[in-house]
């Protein structure tokens, strides 16, 4: 006897996604959460886009979601040690409504809000659970989960069961390990992001950031905000808090002796950093792990009776628009469907549930992780380019800005003249980057740049041949 | 101390080609070690065979599964030999070496050494740059287990990884590139980077040892030699060694269904309500069954046994009008790299493979569906399947005309798939099944799929077996 349709393990964006999906195709759902509440476990803050979210809860600004801001800049900066290049993005276009789809939010409101919203449409919500095993038949299906409730002295076990489970436990996927689904993560497929929330007067933030009303920033920090490694650091503009945080790979932070607090921390101290930050009181801080294992090592993510959805799916972005809540969602959703499609067949075996990886190969999903499969390994194989290119480009800016006409020299004014701009910049060019190291990123580069459809050279000498 | 005079029992569940070829190897090698050994073969089915089936059918000649086995791995010619039935085995023709590969749009001839690779169409003038800087790339890792995308993609580029491997991917394993171990799935390309430094280097150097041996002919790390198949089918192998293990040794309609201590030994029960007891039990049965016979002994080996996923896959083999088939069938036939988008993963030209497998003036091809690209195929009605073969038949290769015959086969769990991490896990269940002691792990979900895998297990658990009695 089954007690659900459907159970979901996880109330995170792809779980409630996923749920809210199948109760609204006449199903009983129940969504599990080993969190107090949904959210519980989630530290992450950042950019939410809300494009797949509208297809799902078209009136989600009517319903109250907690979006903090939106995000009405973009700004990146090439950090050296002691100096900062920044560009900068702002529309506004992005002040209207839909914004751009892009909002900050503190993930811990966020899911709370939109489990609830699960709930209203009649999802049974179960927090505070922990689900240590799957269930399955003799066959190998699965049936169902074993529950525990961890709350008070001695913890109760139960059981609940389903002809389908949506398995939406996040980067840590112990129990898609224990299915055989994935294999354990090795250091190098760990990105880490270590994060603080850090509270300001709302005043305080708007003028800091140059902002107005709703306005919100997101902006990204390279180079040395992760001394050199690859990876990056990041601000966001809340109501009225900051997330702060940087993201790096396990293994290279191992290799450069670095704890992620210290990397943090050296971030928030940086001289470019530092004055955005002053004044703030700490109010939480935490880590989050990013499985990336990327598009060449996928983890299965489907059994007989059991479908793998968001990070314990290995659907993350590696793009620089870190869009795998949008993933996670998209995913959630396509899981749902496929459960609706494998109901009405009555087939819940992964042949019934193969709709799901037809769903995900034909989807924005799959299309971008395949598209930017190999940043992440660029980003590692040219170390330079997030070290030297960052001290080269501030060599480069203090030889153009630098105020020096030789006054104060052995030959007063109208002395010796400072070498030309132009062999400064060569001889700077030469010392930090070199020609070869140059030449043999250049060509990776366009490689790794054909992921935002720039490395299509003979599309740009088709186009220029025609229209000369 | 071993009492020569006792008759010792091995029991086989499972009578595909691995517990079949593995009772044979207990009984021969216990025969010229003086031991009397009695082995029973229980088989749930009504045949032999397993996966192995060879269907006769208006005189078209289907197999369900494999089509035969290469020469260039030992152990099937090996127990062909020593069975003494080399005059039952059929040899491909000469054409078959052909393979095909439908890339843009059309088929394209592999090309066969390096020559015609360089003028072949097949791949981009930077897909055979970057396949040829392959010699100059510094080794990998051996100790990370790859997938056979990342490796690919690694040493020869995303063109041949998409052109060449993904398609040999799908028409060996059905399976998914981006998920397979490479290590487990394809160990001669593994270990031909680890021996020689790379591929093309290791290629270069097996041909002068070949040479210094004096064999003729390119090697490879890709598929050679010659297939062979049998006069009525592959499935005769399996008939073949059945027979020779004798009616009372092959138990068919039989089923184990639970596997008990017996004091140092087993008791297998079967579903005819018989107990056998045995001092010896392989286990040949798929993995998921294997797993519900471990479980109560180890409760994590059967585990990892039943996570061992399988691709379903349905084999349909349609025959038509030779004058109704716009092209030479002068090959093996064509597999279908993903990017390209088709249903089928890609087709046999099985009456230009071997002969008689279609009537005079007919030809048979089969096709290959589903697997982890297109699951859902296998779960469409008879009807609907033949339908979409042929949609793919006239996309493929312009066939408009109607079939006369048409066979599907499909299995929900065709093809146990090796993924990441799969050698390790495997050699994890290995310890804690010889800690039981008297159990054996047999069948294609371990250490190759292929038939020459399953004849090669035997040689291995043959002695074993013996050994532990």
């Amino acid at each position: 006897m089954s007690d659900f349709d459907a159970i979901v393990v996880g109330a995170g964006p792809a779980g409630v996604s996923a749920a809210i999906t199948m109760v609204n195709g006449g199903l009983s759902v129940a969504l599990l959460e080993r969190g107090p509440y949904p959210g519980a476990k989630n530290l992450m803050g950042g950019v939410l886009y809300t494009d797949i979210l509208e297809t799902i809860l078209p009136d989600f600004r009517g319903l109250g979601a907690p979006l903090e801001r939106h995000v009405a800049e973009k700004r990146w900066s090439i950090l050296s040690p002691d100096t900062s290049t920044t560009v900068g993005f702002r529309s506004a276009k992005w002040d209207e409504v839909p914004n751009n789809h892009s909002y900050t939010v503190l993930r811990a409101r966020f899911d709370k809000w939109y489990a609830a919203q699960a709930e209203k449409l009649g999802v049974e919500l179960i927090c505070g659970v922990v689900v240590d095993e799957l269930l399955a038949d003799d066959m190998g299906r699965v049936i169902g989960v074993r529950t525990r409730v961890a709350e008070g002295e001695d913890p109760t076990q139960g059981e609940l069961h389903a002809p389908v489970v949506v398995l939406s436990e996040g980067a840590n996927a112990l129990l898609a390990e224990k299915e055989g689904l994935r294999t354990p993560l090795e250091t190098r497929d760990m990105a880490l992001s270590v994060k603080e929330v850090i509270k300001f007067d709302e005043e305080k933030i708007l003028d800091r950031f140059g902002l107005e009303g709703d306005q919100g920033v997101a902006w990204e920090f390279l180079g040395d905000a992760t001394k050199g490694l690859p990876g990056a650091g990041f601000i966001y503009t809340n109501r009225d808090t900051l997330s702060v945080g940087v993201v790096a790979y396990l293994d290279e932070l191992d290799e450069a002796g670095l704890s992620p607090v210290e990397l943090l921390n050296r971030f928030k101290d940086h001289p470019a950093v530092r004055p955005l930050l002053r004044g703030g009181e700490l109010v939480e801080y935490g880590a989050h792990m990013i499985p990336e294992t990327g598009f060449d090592r996928k983890p299965q993510v489907m059994k007989d009776g059991l479908l793998v959805v968001g990070d314990a799916a290995g659907l993350v972005s590696t793009s620089p628009k870190h869009e795998g809540s949008n993933f996670a969602m998209a995913s959630g959703v396509m899981a749902g469907e496929t459960v609706l499609e494998a109901r009405a067949k009555g087939d819940y075996t992964t042949i019934g549930l193969s709709g799901y990886s037809r769903r995900l190969g034909e989807s924005f999903v799959h299309a971008k992780m395949e598209q930017f499969r190999d940043w992440p390994k660029f980003l590692r194989d040219n170390p330079h380019m997030l070290a030297s290119w960052p001290s080269a480009l501030a060599a480069a800016g203090e030889a153009m800005l630098k105020v020096d006409n030789g006054i104060g020299g052995a030959d007063g004014i109208g002395g010796a003249k400072a070498p030309d701009l132009e062999s400064q910049l060569l001889d700077i060019f030469n010392r930090k980057i070199g020609l070869l190291p140059f030449a043999m990123t250049a060509i990776q580069l366009r490689g790794a740049l054909r992921a935002f459809g720039w490395g299509k050279t003979d599309k740009v000498v088709e186009y220029i041949a025609r229209n000369w | 101390m071993t009492d020569v005079l006792e008759t010792r029992n091995v029991v086989v569940v499972g009578g595909g080609l691995s517990g079949l070829s593995a009772a044979l190897e207990v009984r021969r090698v216990a025969a010229e070690k003086g031991l009397a050994v009695n082995v029973t073969v229980l088989e749930r089915d009504e045949r032999v065979g397993g996966k192995i089936g060879s269907v006769r059918k208006e005189g078209f000649l289907c197999e369900t599964g494999p089509n035969g086995f290469l020469d260039n791995k030992p152990a099937t010619m090996a127990l062909v030999s020593r069975m003494g039935v080399e005059d039952k085995l059929l040899k491909s023709s000469d054409d078959a070496r052909k393979r095909y590969v439908f890339s843009g749009g059309r088929l394209q001839q592999i090309p066969e050494d390096p020559i015609s690779f360089l003028t072949s169409e097949l791949m981009s003038i930077r897909g055979k740059i970057r396949l040829a800087a392959e010699m100059f790339l510094p080794q990998g890792d051996p100790a990370v287990d790859e997938t056979v995308a990342q490796f690919v993609r690694r040493r020869l580029g995303q063109e041949a990884l998409d052109k060449l491997i993904d398609p040999m991917a799908a028409g060996v394993y059905a399976g998914d590139p981006g998920m397979m171990s490479l290590q487990s799935c394809f160990p001669k390309v593994a270990m031909i980077e680890q021996q020689f430094g790379g591929l093309l280097r290791g290629m270069l150097a097996m041909q002068k040892m070949a040479k210094a041996r004096g064999q003729q002919g390119p090697q490879s790390a890709g598929p050679t030699g010659v297939l062979w198949s049998f006069g009525a089918g592959t499935v005769e192998l399996p008939e073949l060694i059945a027979a020779q293990l004798g009616d009372g040794a092959v138990r068919t309609s039989t089923s184990a269904v639970a596997l008990e201590r017996d004091g140092t030994g087993w008791s297998v029960k079967t579903d005819t309500g018989d107990t056998l007891a045995a001092d010896a039990v392989v286990l040949a049965a798929p993995a998921y069954d294997a797993a519900v016979l471990v479980r109560p002994h180890l409760e994590e080996g059967a585990k990892m046994l039943s996570n061992i996923p399988y691709v379903p896959t349905a084999i349909v083999c349609v025959g038509y009008e030779r004058d109704d088939v716009p092209l030479p069938l002068d090959g093996f036939g064509f597999l279908i790299p993903t990017k390209e988008g088709r249903r089928i993963l890609g087709s046999l030209w099985s009456s230009s493979i071997f002969v008689k497998r279609a009537p005079d003036g007919k030809v048979l091809l089969t096709l290959i569906v589903g697997g982890a690209r297109n699951p859902e195929l296998v779960g469409l009605s008879d009807e609907e399947l033949e339908k979409v073969c042929r949609a793919e038949l006239e996309l493929t290769m312009g066939i408009k005309a109607a079939p006369i015959f048409s066979f599907a086969s499909k299995w929900a769990r065709a093809i146990p798939q090796y993924m990441v991490g799969h050698a390790a896990r495997v050699a994890n269940l290995e310890e804690e099944v010889a800690a039981l002691g008297g159990l054996y792990l047999g069948g294609n979900s371990f250490y190759g799929i292929g038939i020459n895998d399953c004849t090669a297990r035997a040689e291995v658990l043959g002695p074993m077996v013996v050994d532990g009695l």
